[in-house]
Formats: C-alpha cells, sequence, structure tokens
C-alpha cells in the first residue's frame, strides 16, 4: 500500500501524458472540428462514416497492408541470413557488424532524401550506374510510376529496418547455448537439420519480437514515403499515416483525421492483442 | 530562511508574470510576426526591417520568427488551434480563405490607416478580400511566364519564340530532334502547383476553373482541348520523360542543368537560373496561346491572427513593411512583381526584360478561386491529371472525375 502511495505520482504523470492524447483524439474523431480545431457539434461516427466511404481511404488502407506486410516480411527474410553469418567468428566481424548498424545511425528522413536523388531520373546515380553498366535505362524515372515507386520505397523500407531486426535476432543467437550443437553434431545431425531443429524453435520468441515491433513501426512510418513520393502519383503510394496527415494538414479536415487516427490505432491494438494472446498461451505450454 | 528565500522568489516571479501580463508601465506590446522563407536572404531581411522598426517605435516590439514554407501551414493550424499562434502571420492566400471563414484571422479593413489601401494595385488587394472584408495584404505576387533556352532554340533552328500552343509544339519537335536528353517542354506532374500548370493550359483555351454555371470546369470543352494539348507533347516524346514523377524543383533543375528547351514558370526562377544555370541563355516571353491570352497569378498574404491582444500595432508595423522604400526592397531581393502602384514604374521592373514581361503579362493574370476546400479540390484534380498523363486514364473519364469530386464538395460547402 505504502509503496502504491509512492508510485503514484509517476503513475498519474505517465497516465496523463500517455492516456490525455490518445483521449483526445477519441473525442475529436467524435466532434465536428473547424480546420483551426475549435470543437463544434456532436457527430457521433459521422467522421468514421465519412472515411470508409473515401474511396482514397480503402484504397491507402489496402496498400498499408501491404506495405507493412512486405517491408517486414522482407526484413525478417533478409535478417536472418545476416545474423546468422554476423554471428559466426570471423576475422573483421566487428567491422561487419558496425556496417550493418549504420543504416541505423542515420535518420529516416535523409535515407529517403539520398534515395530520391539515387533514383532520379535525370540526375540519379542509379541511371547513371546501369548505363554504365551498359543497360538501355535512359533517363528512366523510376518514381513516375506508382508501382515502381512504391517497391523502391519497400526496399529503402527494408534497408532501414534490418538494422533493429538484426541486433535482436543476434541476442537471440547468442542465448543459444553452444552445447546444443556439440550435441547434435555427436548425433550426426547435418548443419540444415540442426539449424532447423535448433536454431529457429529457440530464435522464434526473439523473432516475434522483432515481428510485433518492426509491424508497429513500419505501419507508422512516415518519412520514406512522405519524402520520396508525397503518397502520389494519384494516391496510389499512400499509407494510412500520410492519408491522415493529408486529411489534417492539408484539406484542415481534423475530425476526418482523427477518425483516421483512431481506426489506424485500433489496428495496431488488435494486432497487439492477438500478439499478447499468442506468446501467453506459448509461455503456458513451456511452463508445463 | 531557506524556505523564506523560496517563497520571495515564487512571489517575485508571479509579480513579474502579472506585470507583463497587463503591461506595467516600463512593458512593451510584444507582436510576434513569422514570415515563410523565399529564400534564405527573407528571415534576416524582415528580422532588419524589425530592428528599425522597433528602434524607431519605442513601445513595440516586434519579434520576428521565419520557417520555411512547406512547415508553414501545418505550424499555423495546430499554434492556432493550441492558442499560440503569432500576432501576424505569412500565408498562401488560398489557405487564407479558409482560415477567414473558420474565424481565425482579423479583417484588417479598420485597422488600416486611411489612404493606406489605395496605394495597392487593385487586382492583387482585392484578391484580399472575402465577405466585403480585407484579410490581410499581398506580401508576394507574381505571375508566369515561358522560360526558354535560347541556345537550344538556336541549334534547334527555331527563329521565331513561340506566340501560341501550335508554335510550341513546332519548337519542342525540333528540339527534342537534338537528342541526347534534350527535351522540347517540360511538363510538370507531381506535387506542389501541379494544378497550376494545367492552368496555363486551361486559361489559354479559353477554359475556367469555375463554369459559368457555378459548377466546376474541370471536365468543359476547353479543359479536355486543354488537356489533348499536353498529352500530344508526353505522347510524341516532346516532354521530359516521366512527367507523373516531375515537381517543379525537378523541372526547373532540367531547365538550369540546359536539357529543355521550354519551361513555364514564374519570376523567383530568375534567381535560381543566376546561381545554378549560370550557362544557360535564356529569355522569357509570354504564356502560349491557344484562343486566349493568360496567365496564373498567384499572391502570398500577411494576416493579422484573430486572437491576437495587439492587432493595431501589429497593423503599424504591416504598414512599415509595406512603406514605398520596404517594399521595393523587398521586391527587388526576392524578385516579386511590384503590388504597390509606386512600384509599377521603377526601372528595376520595367528596364530589365526578364522582369518587364511579368509586368505585361498582370492584366491578363487569373487566379485560383477562393475557397475554403479549395485544397481537396485541386488534390482530386491533381490525382486524375496524373492517372491522365500516364496514359491510365483517358482525358475526359479523368476529367469528369475530377469535375465531379470538386461538385461535391462544393455541394457540401453549401
Amino acid at each position: 500500500m505504502w509503496a502504491l502511495l509512492l508510485v503514484a505520482p509517476c503513475l498519474l504523470l505517465s497516465i496523463s501524458v500517455i492516456g490525455y492524447p490518445i483521449f483526445d483524439v477519441l473525442r475529436m474523431s467524435l466532434f465536428d472540428i473547424s480546420r483551426i480545431g475549435v470543437v463544434r457539434d456532436f457527430a457521433g461516427l459521422e467522421n468514421f462514416t465519412k472515411t470508409f466511404a473515401d474511396p482514397v481511404f480503402l484504397q491507402t488502407a489496402w496498400q498499408t497492408l501491404i506495405w507493412t506486410v512486405a517491408v517486414v516480411g522482407g526484413t525478417i527474410l533478409v535478417s536472418i541470413p545476416i545474423a546468422l553469418i554476423l554471428h559466426e567468428d570471423f576475422y573483421g566481424r566487428t567491422i561487419a557488424r558496425t556496417i550493418v548498424l549504420l543504416p541505423w545511425a542515420i535518420s529516416l528522413a535523409m535515407t529517403a532524401v539520398v534515395w530520391r536523388y539515387v533514383v532520379n531520373g535525370d540526375f540519379g546515380t542509379l541511371n547513371m550506374t546501369l548505363s554504365a553498366l551498359g543497360l538501355p535505362v535512359g533517363n528512366y524515372p523510376w518514381l513516375a510510376d506508382a508501382r515502381v515507386a512504391f517497391l523502391i520505397e519497400i526496399l529503402v523500407g527494408i534497408l532501414v529496418s534490418v538494422p533493429f531486426t538484426v541486433t535482436i535476432l543476434l541476442g537471440g543467437l547468442t542465448s543459444i547455448p553452444s552445447t546444443l550443437y556439440e550435441a547434435s553434431a555427436i548425433d550426426g545431425a547435418s548443419p540444415f537439420n540442426s539449424f532447423r531443429h535448433i536454431t529457429m524453435p529457440l530464435l522464434w520468441p526473439f523473432m516475434q519480437i522483432a515481428i510485433v515491433l518492426n509491424v508497429i513501426y513500419v505501419f507508422n512510418s512516415f518519412p520514406i514515403i512522405w519524402i520520396m513520393t508525397n503518397g502520389g502519383p494519384s494516391n496510389r503510394t499512400d499509407i494510412l499515416i500520410t492519408y491522415v496527415y493529408k486529411q489534417a494538414f492539408a484539406f484542415g479536415k481534423l475530425g476526418n483525421a482523427a477518425a483516421g487516427s483512431v481506426i489506424m490505432f485500433a489496428a495496431l491494438l488488435g494486432f497487439a492483442i492477438i500478439y499478447l494472446y499468442l506468446t501467453r498461451s506459448r509461455g503456458a505450454n513451456s511452463d508445463v | 530562511m531557506r524556505r523564506g528565500l523560496m517563497g520571495g522568489l515564487v512571489l517575485g516571479t508571479a509579480l513579474v508574470a502579472v506585470m507583463l501580463q497587463t503591461g506595467g508601465v516600463w512593458a512593451k506590446d510584444t507582436v510576434r510576426a513569422r514570415f515563410a522563407e523565399y529564400s534564405t536572404k527573407t528571415g534576416p531581411f524582415f528580422q532588419e526591417l524589425a530592428d528599425q522598426f522597433n528602434a524607431a517605435n519605442p513601445d513595440i516590439e516586434v519579434k520576428v520568427e521565419y520557417l520555411p514554407w512547406p512547415e508553414m501551414q501545418q505550424q499555423l493550424m495546430t499554434d492556432i488551434s493550441a492558442g499560440t499562434a503569432p500576432d501576424i502571420s505569412h500565408m498562401a492566400t488560398r489557405w487564407m480563405a479558409g482560415f477567414a471563414a473558420d474565424g481565425a484571422l482579423a479583417p484588417i479593413d479598420d485597422l488600416m490607416s486611411p489612404g493606406f489601401a489605395d496605394t495597392f494595385v487593385p487586382t492583387y488587394l482585392d484578391l484580399q478580400k472575402q465577405d466585403g472584408q480585407t484579410w490581410g495584404l499581398p506580401i508576394a505576387a507574381s505571375a508566369r511566364g515561358l522560360f526558354y533556352n535560347k541556345d537550344l532554340f538556336e541549334r534547334a533552328g527555331v527563329t521565331e519564340i513561340p506566340t501560341t500552343w501550335d508554335e510550341a509544339f513546332e519548337a519542342a519537335k525540333k528540339i527534342s530532334a537534338l537528342g541526347g536528353d534534350i527535351y522540347g517542354m517540360g511538363l510538370q506532374g507531381k506535387d506542389l502547383d501541379t494544378e497550376g500548370y494545367w492552368f496555363y493550359s486551361l486559361w489559354t483555351h479559353g477554359g475556367s476553373i469555375i463554369g459559368p454555371d457555378g459548377k466546376s470546369g474541370f471536365a468543359s470543352p476547353e479543359a479536355v482541348a486543354a488537356t489533348e494539348n499536353y498529352l500530344r507533347f508526353i505522347s510524341e516524346g516532346l516532354a521530359q520523360p516521366g512527367v507523373t514523377g516531375s515537381s517543379r524543383e525537378d523541372l526547373q533543375n532540367l531547365f538550369a542543368a540546359g536539357k529543355l528547351g521550354m519551361v513555364l514558370s514564374g519570376p523567383w526562377f530568375n534567381a535560381q537560373l543566376a546561381e545554378q544555370g549560370k550557362d544557360v541563355e535564356y529569355g522569357i516571353a509570354h504564356i502560349p496561346v491557344a484562343t486566349t491570352e493568360a496567365t496564373y497569378g498567384v499572391t502570398d498574404t500577411i494576416a493579422i491572427v484573430e486572437g491576437s491582444d495587439v492587432k493595431p500595432q501589429a497593423m503599424k508595423f504591416l504598414e512599415f513593411i509595406f512603406n514605398e522604400e520596404n517594399r521595393l526592397a523587398f521586391g527587388k531581393l526576392e524578385g516579386f512583381v511590384p503590388v504597390l502602384k509606386s512600384e509599377s514604374t521603377e526601372p528595376f521592373f520595367t528596364e530589365n526584360p526578364n522582369m518587364a514581361v511579368f509586368l505585361e503579362m498582370g492584366p491578363v493574370a487569373k487566379f485560383a478561386p477562393l475557397l475554403p476546400r479549395w485544397e481537396e479540390m485541386a488534390e482530386g484534380l491533381k490525382s486524375e491529371l496524373a492517372l491522365i498523363y500516364s496514359g491510365e486514364v483517358e482525358v475526359e473519364a479523368g476529367l469528369q472525375a475530377a469535375a465531379a469530386k470538386m461538385d461535391a464538395l462544393l455541394a457540401e460547402e453549401q
């Protein structure tokens, strides 16, 4: 009881700092809000029905799903072999680890700016390099076609997510006792079999953490898309966060933006609950 | 002892706070003025003006803030809703309509001293009016023209400067035939002002943004002709590749690199060419015409925020910025079209051929409509134009979709 009293100020502060913005967004989503943030009449679910009736919102939601699955999936696929290699003891491993971690140290916004210049049709280094290799790309404008632009953005998204994921997986690999591998080697297991039956199952909890955290980061990741294509051409590289930003700050529709934010919040909350449920049942099983 | 000291400090701080709030005898009225940067010189220029003003007015202290353009709108919205807005704010005139309609801006008619409004060129001041009130002053005004690369024209054997779209098309053909990453005409399909680039063609084909029936003019026969005019440049390969990936900056960079024969842009581009395109010999002509002479005029507004407690003082500073000498210095610094009557005869504007053309086109300038939800209508248009330019949607279908979106927004407005 006494302890509770001592942590109470901290708890109150946390609740107000974390809780108030959530409460405010929920409130805004239910009211008619003017572009300067003046709260007018209670609107019920009107902001939500308007948002769901907007074809751009539905298209954007679909793109967000593609974006999240592709970036997180790609990141995990790329990170596993990198983590395995960096876990091996080889000459220059420290340097290799540093190089893999470097993109993490550069701000997302700068990474996006650099890549926007790299894929620029007329002055970009990508076209220069490809032309120097004899490929007939000419001045191909990579960001002018929505599908190509989205693909490039996904690749950049993977690039910036890899360092964090590799770090988590390396932590996981370090925690696997080497005795297990020695025992399996004595039993005559091939490297592939020991990877499948020892590494993967023991690494799985770490991959879960990596997946959940990446989904949350990537789902809400604004700078890459905003800087490289601004959601264009024709909204076909927009994701929910850029959609919400445009609603609020370009069109002055704060109510719609709040409704969009609530929908995103609900999606991530749902994802987090599913994750908690899955990990809890796993924990119970391993206790048995 | 300790407690007494603390108590004294708290009391003292509170007293000072109260005095600052109520304006003690020695307190000055603080006016916060926020400007957007046209270039890196903008902020220091206004800071210098504020220093002069503060020295001449001991009872007022103007504090200058400046931000890059892309952050202005968001910052202003956030500040107004949080009650932390500056007293004076710079904004695009097209945002002004929404802010004024929502009561965020103060009407300035009663704040201006007599005769001050008469010093402005009426076209530009009238744009700051809505519902019979003036909501701000035109801090910057620009018209657009056709920038052409003299060297490329010569190499391609084009001797006449195009005055019609058909002549521009023929000239672009010859220039593109030079090969080697050189294109006749720059067309914009992305980001800020994409819709404006289309308006050049719309207006010079006799179209209008809002038709005579009060509905969207985006799908009128003139608009279709205007769009097909651009499409022929794209389909014949006379425009730079990837129109939907080219922003205004991309086109300006291409032109500054000597790779574009023609591009439509405004007076600010002179400054960029002076820095980055030193080798490019260029001229500026009127926008090519199909049926009607026209150009796109844009103004930016500087307004007083409704929540300000120091409106008369803020107006006094604005009148200082807009006195003949200071406004002329600003026009020269950033290369904008004159907004004061007195500037129009300045040799700086009339004798420099790269500025004079924008003055000549002033009388035919058209403007985007002042509608609170204009940004959204423009976004709908931009989105359809990207589909049309990339050949995914037929001209008429795309324009009709854009017009339908605009009409729906117009209907919601009422």
